[in-house]
């Protein structure tokens, strides 16, 4: 799969300033702007933070257990995800009354089977997301998987101060990524998660990071949708265990 | 991050947790009151009162409550609901409440009032249907109490205990006057309410009056039997519930394919079946009485009938829309479809039904059904009482909002006693030579 190369000198350049024809900054405004890091800086503080690049290269594999709970509804389960270089990934979800859930991705398609609706394969916006989504190395590699990244300023995130980046790619909906100015740290996130069933906004935390085989995890993770919250605990991280690529096919 | 492959499998999570029930599925709801004043007792339940009016604020699929004062209302009931002396007082008070939104899909249920499980309490084994006004027997399940003692569909029920029908439900009559329903819901209560006065603990009898043809009443003892088969794993804080299943080949090499509810282990056979009538030249999906359930298994089934990705429909919440699409999967059945339904056919049924009979797959054939399609979730309140509220309301392909109206049937056609008696039933027969007329017109 391939990506487009982000422009980061321009993104850089149009983030810090006022643009042409548009309101002038307040001074505040302005102090605040002028404060801001580049996003480049942002985006290499949050790999140096998750432990590095070439910590993060060495990592061939993952997987992945844990416990999933969804509330308000009291639904709880278990995970297990495997992930691999070249946007593999398979994401198992056995949730208690409703049974085995499956998403993947074998690098050329990305699918999703379940009890209820069956299996399906992804298609159109929905399959370059997943794309990005499974992406292995995507959180090294954040400028290279948008097109478009831009710092809009600083906020709270759970009381702790975090910069805000926008992250776009074209005829995909924008991703607010807040890094926590401090540790480097990716706080949350705010995504539209685009299916054939509506596009679902959707507000990601990220808390409890573990290092594991010298990188950093989040071992707890909230997801807010509109109609429920996931609250997803990670209990178990294996690094560069054989994964044979058949186990990223679709079902048969 | 892996934790970014998990953001999708949501999605599809979506859709089918919701639309769960919301018809009644009982007549009654046990009382299994706590009743303490102590301090702690009053603050649990006023913070059951905050946690249920507070949900509806926020979370309520109209932000306008459909012309209800909602800050009103909290000011009617909080003093209700502080002098509440018990639990099941306070959950009557807040029944009251979600009743002025006059909506299905609202409910409280104390636990031991299991949603219509019959796990812990005994059952005669009878479905009743209003037919003219009056509760006349529809089925008679194999091995129950009411199959040892002799009752067959199309007897009246008339008395119990010695005591007429009418006057038993008159209280519940004088209930429904006061309320805003459909005539199909009000039927429903009708029947639901009787079938509840022929429930009871479980290796009891009741003793109940039913006429015949003759109309002379003829008295029975009647063993109240523990539902035996098999359950429903629960669903968060959706308890489990019973799964009947049937399907067979009727004449005309037409099959028919009937369940209670849309639960999950209900897909695997609702699978089988369909690949068992693979060449069957017609398909019966009999959803008369079943409530609801998992909405997404709507799509489900759909999706092993129709040959391209469309929608059911969709359901709309104050923030965002959820369409229930189909994926058509490898094997299909291509046949004549006709889908019954009833007074008693709910929520899901009810996407399920107008879904496909405005996509032009199937004939909807009976009466028309609830119009109680509002996609819910559970809540589990601190007096451990389950707390259901609608996230959104449905509409169908054709954007026509089912809740209050019911799926209009495109042949409608009674249930008749006489037919009963005889062992016909006559929307069954209708479907089944609809779909020979529709053969026969193919050759």
């Amino acid at each position: 799969m391939k990506f487009k190369l982000t422009a980061l000198a321009m993104i850089v350049f149009s983030a810090l300033t006022s643009a042409f024809g548009q309101k002038a900054a307040t001074p505040a405004e302005a102090t605040a702007a002028a404060k801001l890091p580049s996003v480049s800086e942002v985006l290499a503080k949050y790999v140096s933070a998750i432990g590095g690049r070439e910590a993060n290269e060495k990592i061939k594999s993952r997987q992945s257990k844990g416990t999933v709970e969804l509330s308000p509804m009291g639904i709880k389960g278990t995970f297990e995800t495997v992930g691999a270089p070249d946007s593999k990934s398979l994401t198992k979800m056995n949730l208690a009354g409703i049974g085995e859930m499956l998403e993947g991705s074998d690098g050329k398609t990305a699918w999703s089977q379940n009890p209820i609706q069956g299996a399906r394969e992804k298609t159109g916006k929905e399959f370059q997301q997943a794309a990005i989504t499974s992406n292995f190395f995507r959180e090294i590699n954040l400028d290279k998987l948008f097109a478009d990244l831009k710092i809009t300023g600083t906020t709270k995130v759970e009381g702790k101060d975090a910069y805000v980046i926008e992250a776009s790619n074209e005829g995909l909906p924008t991703e607010k990524l807040y890094f926590d100015t401090k540790t480097g740290y990716l706080l949350r996130s705010d995504a539209t998660l685009i299916s054939p069933e509506g596009n679902q906004p959707a507000t990601i935390y990220y808390d409890d990071v573990r290092e594991v085989d010298g990188v950093k995890l989040p071992f707890k993770v909230r997801t807010i949708l509109p109609q429920f919250e996931v609250l997803i605990m990670t209990t178990e991280v294996k690094h560069n265990v054989k994964v044979e690529d058949a186990i990223f096919a679709r079902p048969k | 991050m892996k934790n970014k492959l998990f953001r999708r499998i949501f999605l599809s999570i979506v859709a089918f947790i919701t639309a769960f029930t919301g018809i009644p599925v009982s007549g009654q709801i046990a009382a299994t009151s706590v009743q303490t004043g102590d301090d702690a007792s009053v603050r649990r339940r006023m913070e059951s009162f905050e946690r249920v009016w507070t949900t509806v604020n926020e979370k309520h699929y109209d932000p306008t409550f459909g012309g209800v004062d909602w800050n009103a209302v909290r000011e009617k009931y909080e003093p209700l609901a502080r002098n509440s002396k018990t639990d099941d007082e306070l959950h009557n008070v807040l029944r009251s409440m979600l009743g002025e939104l006059k909506l299905s899909h609202f409910g409280i249920y104390p636990i031991g009032a299991e949603l219509g499980s019959g796990a812990e309490s005994g059952s005669a084994g009878i479905e009743l249907k209003l037919i003219k006004g009056e509760p006349v027997v529809f089925r008679v399940e194999d091995g129950s109490g009411a199959k040892a003692a002799g009752i067959i569909p199309g007897m009246t029920l008339r008395t119990i205990d010695g005591k007429p029908i009418s006057e038993i439900l008159a209280p519940m009559e004088k209930a429904l006057k006061s309320r805003d329903l459909t005539d199909a819901s009000r039927n429903l209560y009708r029947e639901r309410a009787a079938e509840a006065l022929l429930s009871g603990d479980p290796q009891t009898r009741v003793t109940a009056g039913f006429s015949t043809k003759s109309d002379e009443v003829r008295t029975f003892s009647i063993e109240r039997k523990r539902f035996a088969g098999e359950l429903s794993q629960p669903l968060g804080n959706f308890p489990a519930q019973e799964v009947v299943f049937e399907s067979r080949m009727l004449e005309g090499n037409t099959g028919y394919i009937r369940f209670n509810m849309w639960v999950i282990p209900q897909m695997s056979k609702l699978r089988a079946a369909m690949k068992q009538f693979a060449n069957a030249s017609g398909l019966v999906i009999d959803l008369r009485g079943n409530p609801g359930g998992v909405g997404g298994m709507a799509s489900g089934l759909a999706g092993l009938m129709l040959d391209q990705q469309v929608t059911l429909g969709s359901m709309r919440s104050r923030e965002n829309e959820i369409k229930f699409i189909v994926y058509p999967q490898s094997e299909r059945f291509t046949g004549p479809i006709v889908v019954l339904i009833d007074h008693g056919s709910g929520s899901t049924s009810e996407i399920f039904a107008a879904g496909l009979q405005e996509l032009g797959r199937a004939t909807v054939i009976g009466k028309t059904s609830a119009g109680a399609v509002l996609p819910s979730v559970f809540d589990t309140l601190p007096t451990n009482a389950r707390f259901q509220f609608a996230i959104a309301d449905y509409r169908s392909p054709k954007a026509v909002l089912i809740e209050g109206r019911g799926v209009f049937p495109d042949i409608d056609v009674d249930l008749e006693r006489v037919a009963l008696l005889e062992g016909r039933d006559s929307q069954l027969e209708k479907a089944i030579e609809l779909i020979g007329n529709k053969v026969q017109n193919k050759l």
